[in-house]
């Protein structure tokens, strides 16, 4: 099994000069950072070999690569991982013969539902919708998809009727919001924001809840169920996952990570992580592809097999599995998932546990094999045991009791917060949140801020270098070079010649602190 | 009419030393489409490798007016179409694009009632909708610039912009085409009163086909969005001279409602509401002025020069009515135009009389009838003393010119608008014609003041934002207490903290100080 | 899928939603779940040490996850099970017919395990008889029917006694454990229906 993961659909993500991770001379590290640092010797660089199927800074949502796979008709069998079950092809309709009366769907364990002709449902500051291409609900945000059958029948009648005339439905813009519209057949998404978002950064973000209703089913399960039964109701087999998605969603408006295509790293000293993941790379079984540990929604350390990349798409979606359930505190989870970046068309199985009952800790393995929990729950075990050999689990308890560091440790007193990301490495930092920007509110309004200026400096025909916006409660910069993005939120009474200032001393603090930042030596089995 | 010889020379003079500087302007003129034409060329690396790429500016598909209460029930939506460009559209296909227009609007209304689509953004084109009058909506399609190749295989592939058009900027051309509508028909609702949906069908065909084709969709730009005026500037003593001439005019004929002045393109007196003189403003500098400036241009004995026989002692001549007074076969006719009024709108007659670079506009309630007397007393009253004034400001202009030194190309170009009273100033717009707006900067730079404009509207608050192009060019906006400043700065190497000085310096020396944030 | 561990392995099917993790939690962890229901995501995996008289054997249970996506899976988690309990709740008939089809499932494919076919939430029907939407009597002819594999219980999802009794009972039952104190026990509870009493000595019922 473990071969299959050398598959052909990968190919696409490494062949690509430009996505493969760029090999670092230690020497061209610059101790002092200049703007004209090479990609791959920014602070936050890894030094051997990148961790993540490099990413550019703004994913391409055209590049997509699976556009040819979904016609495949070789069936999930052909693909990496397992296809689910013993069965040939993974059934979407096992109940047989009461299937006719099977009722509508469950709504699911979520809270009260609410009006969606009230002021407060259209107020809502961002909606998501998904249905299927025969214009049936599979989700929405907010509301029950019973009740919003009819809007969803609109929907798909406007993509079909603008597709009738060869052409592609992309966006609504009105007076202070904007419907966006995905076709990722056989799948139509459809976000309504009042955010400032652009058209773009919304499509990316309805991209993530295809992508993460991919990584339940395959797209292979997918397009074969609705390819047998075109109005097939998916809220059948999504039950229950409506909460993963409304976190991701909540992900979106917080996690700087998921606008930047990054991960934020466990600050943690380098001799304490070498440990983590030596220890961690030691502990290796034939099936696995990636062992991953995370502390909240942080990474510790991340081995991979060689020669196997994971995306950070893939990487947001496990870290969302884990941070929007508490089964995996149950017991030792184990659950298949596709990793829809990696290959749309098998499952992975992933071995999920808490290192401990009440940690944060969280050791999530990914293997090829199904039959291989046993494996990986040994795999664990010899983890942990070689953990405490080494004495490291104390440390790496102790760096979970204080999980980011405010920004006043940087020294810059106009600085009120910074996103800074390294680009060859895909990780990046951020201090915690200060005053006034605290509560959920704020804390979506400065990301707000941040995805505004993300999309002013990557618009797709008009890219900047930087930006630097003035406005009444706030002062914000954005710098994009070959090797980072630092974007940067001063006080409104900061000055121009203050933040040119600032940037120097961060960046001066960033290459001081990167060996407890940043996985500076990613490892690999 | 008081005229000495000393004067008739100078004005001698002027005139061929105006008419110099109009020439020049023409071959600057051409000579600025030569470069922008070689510097596409020059921005396309592709073209080098492929030369069988070809690239298509944002061109016009359908622009079409309809009212959803005209044709409710069903095999009647053919009613609900008022006008629709371009007419040979297969009917069915018409009644599909009205259909999904409706369609997108009311399914908005899902999430805001009160705002419904303004714009449908598809991999092709985007469709603008603007509702100016209950139940009417105006819907302009514009498809995405695009490039076509021939790929290996020799197949052409297409490939759309979709990230080219601003929003901002043709939903501000969709509004000015019913404001322009508008100013010479009255409202939609109007005709409707006066004769039904089939006065309404026809003043539409009549008034839209040809203004359609004066639409230059692949130069609109900022400028548009602002619609703004530009003020001639003038010293307090000539601006006097203006005013008491208006006066005068206004005295002797009392008929005339209202008056505007004009110098160069630009305003210097105006008597109507700030929003019928901006749409009249347009109409003026877009296409009533350049149309008759290609006679003024050609030599005095050119055929082209109207007849001006007779008219010795000035250069006045009226740019609507009759082309010559002398004609025994003349009709008195001039253009109506609806301007707002206490009860709604009033119609009116639309003077425009030229003297060299001075127009003035004399309004005239359309009640009256117009006739050969009441044009000969205008003409014979305002072409000598027009054409006086006309000198005056053009040498006041050059001597102010001359007292701010010489011209040199300076190390920024700037847009400014206010949105009180309207008042637009360019340096980077060379000349607006009827035909394209030429600026001087590259189309992508005019595009980053279009997003940097959008971000403005967002918040009603004082802002300023800077940013620097992947070309190294720096652009800086600044927002403050309703007015906005462009400044685009030519200075490759410089920091944000010499940028700002930079800017700081242009707003004390043009602008006061008007913008106060560091 | 058999852990080397593990002595004996249970596996806990039924429809989402119905209280499979609940019962393991309790039985396991003696905790009560609180907060938002959230549903299993594949499968969990706990291994339960008892002491069995003289010995402590360890139970290894696969809490799966009720979802229809995760049904071509399950196969794995109940091949080789010594003990399955098909968990429907009392307030969804809908349910009753999934548990239906995991009997049949089982008796297909593993004709040694054990079937416990369980009726959960049995509180909230105690407070409202309308609520009840899987009838007492056909949950009892459909046992009858499969009586030889099949156990049938009634929980009360939130009654901290007699459900964690029952857990007990069950786990315990799996384990060859002499019952017979505590089948008395919840037997008392019974209201007069002595299901022990039936012609099969494997079909239990615990309800209230």
């Amino acid at each position: 099994m473990a071969a299959d993961v050398h598959n052909k659909k990968v190919a696409w993500e490494t062949q690509n000069g430009s996505l493969a991770p760029v090999g670092k001379l230690r020497a061209e590290r610059s101790d002092s950072p200049t703007p004209g640092l090479v990609e791959g010797t920014e602070p936050g660089a890894g030094q051997d070999d990148a961790m993540f199927v490099h990413t550019r800074s703004f994913e391409d949502l055209t590049a997509d690569g699976e556009e040819g796979e979904d016609t495949d008709p070789s069936g999930p069998a052909s693909g990496l991982g397992t296809p689910l079950g013993d069965r040939e092809q993974p059934e979407a309709e096992p109940v047989g013969p009461e299937e006719e009366q099977a009722p509508e769907a469950p709504a699911g364990g979520r809270a009260e539902e609410e009006d969606v002709t009230s002021e407060a449902w259209r107020g809502r500051r961002k909606h998501v919708f998904v249905l299927s291409e025969a214009g049936k609900p599979i989700y929405s945000r907010y509301g029950t998809e019973e009740a919003l059958s009819s809007t969803m029948g609109v929907m798909m009648a406007l993509v079909s009727f603008v597709e009738a005339g060869k052409n592609v439905i992309r966006s609504i813009h009105a007076d202070g919001y904007k419907v966006v519209f995905l076709r990722k057949s056989p799948l139509v998404l459809v976000g309504v924001a009042h955010t400032r978002q652009s058209e773009r950064e919304l499509t990316r973000e309805l991209l993530y809840i295809y992508y993460q209703i991919v990584s339940l089913l395959t797209l292979t399960q997918l397009n074969h169920i609705f390819q047998r039964k075109q109005n097939y109701d998916l809220r059948r087999l999504l039950a229950g996952s409506e909460h993963l998605t409304d976190n991701l969603l909540k992900l979106l408006d917080r996690d700087p990570g998921l606008l930047l295509c990054a991960v934020s790293c466990l600050p943690l000293p380098s001799s304490t992580r070498d440990v983590i993941s030596s220890s961690l790379q030691a502990a290796k079984s034939k099936s696995l592809v990636f062992s991953i540990l995370l502390a909240g929604n942080q990474l510790v350390t991340l081995v991979r097999k060689k020669d196997q990349y994971l995306h950070h798409m893939d990487l947001h979606l496990l870290f969302n599995l884990v941070g929007s359930s508490s089964s995996f505190r149950e017991g030792e989870g184990w659950t298949p998932i596709c990793l829809p970046k990696f290959n749309t068309a098998g499952f992975f199985h992933a071995h999920i546990s808490y290192l401990e009952p009440a940690s944060d800790l969280c050791l999530i393995l990914v293997s090829t094999d199904r039959e291989d929990f046993f494996n990986l729950s040994d795999c664990k075990q010899r983890f942990l045991e070689r953990l405490r050999r080494r004495s490291a689990y104390p440390a790496l308890q102790e760096a979970t009791r204080s999980p980011s560091y405010p920004v006043s440790q940087v020294g810059i007193p106009e600085l009120r917060h910074f996103v800074y990301k390294s680009k060859s490495s895909g990780l990046y930092t951020s201090p915690e949140l200060p005053a006034p920007y605290q509560t959920e509110e704020e804390q979506e309004r400065l990301m707000g801020l941040y995805q505004y200026l993300h999309s002013r400096v990557h618009h797709t025909t008009r890219p900047l270098r930087s930006i630097y916006h003035c406005g009444e409660r706030e002062n914000l910069l954005a710098w994009v070079t070959s090797g980072f993005e630092l974007y940067l939120c001063f006080s409104p009474l900061g000055t121009k010649a203050q933040a040119v200032m600032a940037i120097n001393k961060l960046l001066k603090w960033i290459r001081k602190e990167e060996d407890r930042l940043f996985i500076l030596s990613p490892q690999t089995y | 009419m008081i005229c000495n010889l000393k004067s008739t020379a100078r004005f001698a003079y002027v005139i061929r030393g105006g008419r110099e500087t109009r020439h020049a302007r023409a071959d600057y003129h051409k000579e600025a489409v030569q470069r922008k034409i070689t510097l596409m060329l020059m921005i396309s690396p592709r073209m080098a490798t492929a030369i069988q790429e070809k690239q298509y500016a944002p061109t016009l598909l359908n622009f079409f007016v309809y009212n959803p209460k005209f044709g409710p029930r069903e095999g009647e939506e053919e009613k609900k179409i008022l006008f629709y460009h371009p007419n040979e559209v297969e009917k069915n296909e018409k009644i599909r694009n009205v259909g999904l227009c409706e369609a997108i609007v009311q399914f908005t209304r899902t999430f805001c009632p009160t705002k419904p689509a303004k714009s449908l953004h598809t991999q092709k084109n985007r469709q603008f909708f603007f509702e100016p009058e209950e139940n009417f909506w105006m819907v302009m399609v514009v498809r995405n610039p695009m490039t076509e190749k021939t790929n290996r295989e020799g197949k052409p592939t297409v490939e759309y912009h979709e990230e080219e058009i601003i929003d901002t900027v043709y939903g501000a051309v969709l509004q000015q085409c019913y404001n322009m509508y508008k100013l010479f028909n009255g409202t939609f609702s109007r005709a409707m009163e006066a004769g039904g949906v089939e006065l309404l069908k026809q003043k539409l065909e009549t008034f839209f086909y040809r203004y359609l084709q004066t639409l230059h969709l692949q130069s609109c730009d900022l400028l548009d969005v602002f619609g703004g005026i530009s003020f001639f500037p003038l010293d307090k003593m000539t601006y006097l001279k203006i005013q008491s001439f208006v006066n005068q005019v206004e005295e002797n004929h009392s008929l005339i409602k209202y008056t505007a002045f004009l110098y160069n393109d630009q305003l210097i007196w105006s008597g109507l509401e700030q929003d019928d003189m901006r749409i009249l403003y347009k109409y003026l500098t877009t296409s009533l002025f350049p149309r008759h400036l290609e006679p003024e241009l050609a030599g005095r004995d050119s055929p082209m020069r109207p007849e001006m026989a007779g008219n010795l002692l000035h250069y006045g001549r009226f740019l609507t009515g009759p082309p010559n007074l002398k004609d025994p076969e003349a009709k008195f006719r001039f253009p109506k135009i609806f301007v707002t009024a206490e009860d709604g709108y009033e119609e009116l007659h639309l003077i425009v009389y030229k003297a060299m670079s001075a127009a003035v506009c004399f309004m005239i309630s359309a009640s009256v009838e117009l006739t050969r007397e009441f044009c000969e007393q205008l003409d014979s009253l305002v072409g000598p003393q027009l054409t006086l004034l006309a000198s005056d400001i053009c040498e006041q202009y050059n001597v102010n010119r001359r007292i701010s030194g010489p011209e040199k190309e300076p190390q920024f170009k700037f847009i400014y608008f206010n949105h009180m009273n309207l008042a637009e100033k360019s340096t980077i717009h060379m000349r607006k014609t009827a035909s394209v707006s030429l600026t001087s900067v590259h189309p992508d730079l005019m595009k980053i003041l279009g997003d940097i404009n959008c971000d403005f509207s967002r918040v009603d608050e004082d802002e300023e934002i800077i940013v620097k192009a992947m070309t190294d060019y720096w652009v800086v906006g600044k927002k403050s207490d309703q007015r906005e400043l462009y400044v685009i700065l030519n200075q490759k190497n410089a920091n944000l903290i010499e940028v700002n000085e930079e800017v700081k310096r242009l707003c004390a020396t043009q602008f006061n100080n008007i913008f106060f944030l560091d | 899928m058999s852990g080397q561990r593990v002595d004996a392995k249970v596996v806990m099917l039924g429809k989402e939603c119905v209280g499979k993790t609940s019962l393991v939690e309790r039985y396991v962890h003696n905790r009560f779940l609180i907060g938002p229901y959230q549903n299993t995501i594949g499968a969990a995996f706990v291994a339960k040490p008892i002491q069995v008289e003289d010995k402590v054997i360890t139970l290894g249970i696969w809490d799966t996850a009720g979802s229809e996506r995760y049904e071509a899976m399950s196969r794995m988690y109940y091949r080789g099970a010594k003990a399955a309990i098909v968990c429907y709740d009392l307030t969804d008939c809908w349910s009753f017919a999934r548990a239906k089809f995991w009997v049949t499932e089982l008796q297909k494919s593993e004709e040694q395990c054990r079937i416990y076919l369980c009726g959960t939430k049995g509180d909230l029907i105690e407070g409202n008889r309308s609520l009840r939407k899987v009838d007492y009597h056909d949950a009892q002819d459909y046992a009858d029917e499969y009586c030889s594999h099949l156990h049938f219980l009634l929980l009360s999802d939130s009654d901290n006694n007699i459900s964690e009794n029952v857990c007990i009972c069950i786990f315990k039952k799996i384990s060859h454990i002499q019952y017979s104190i505590l089948l008395a026990h919840c037997a008392a509870k019974e209201k007069g229906v002595d299901l022990a009493q039936k012609k099969s000595s494997y079909f239990y019922c615990c309800h209230h």
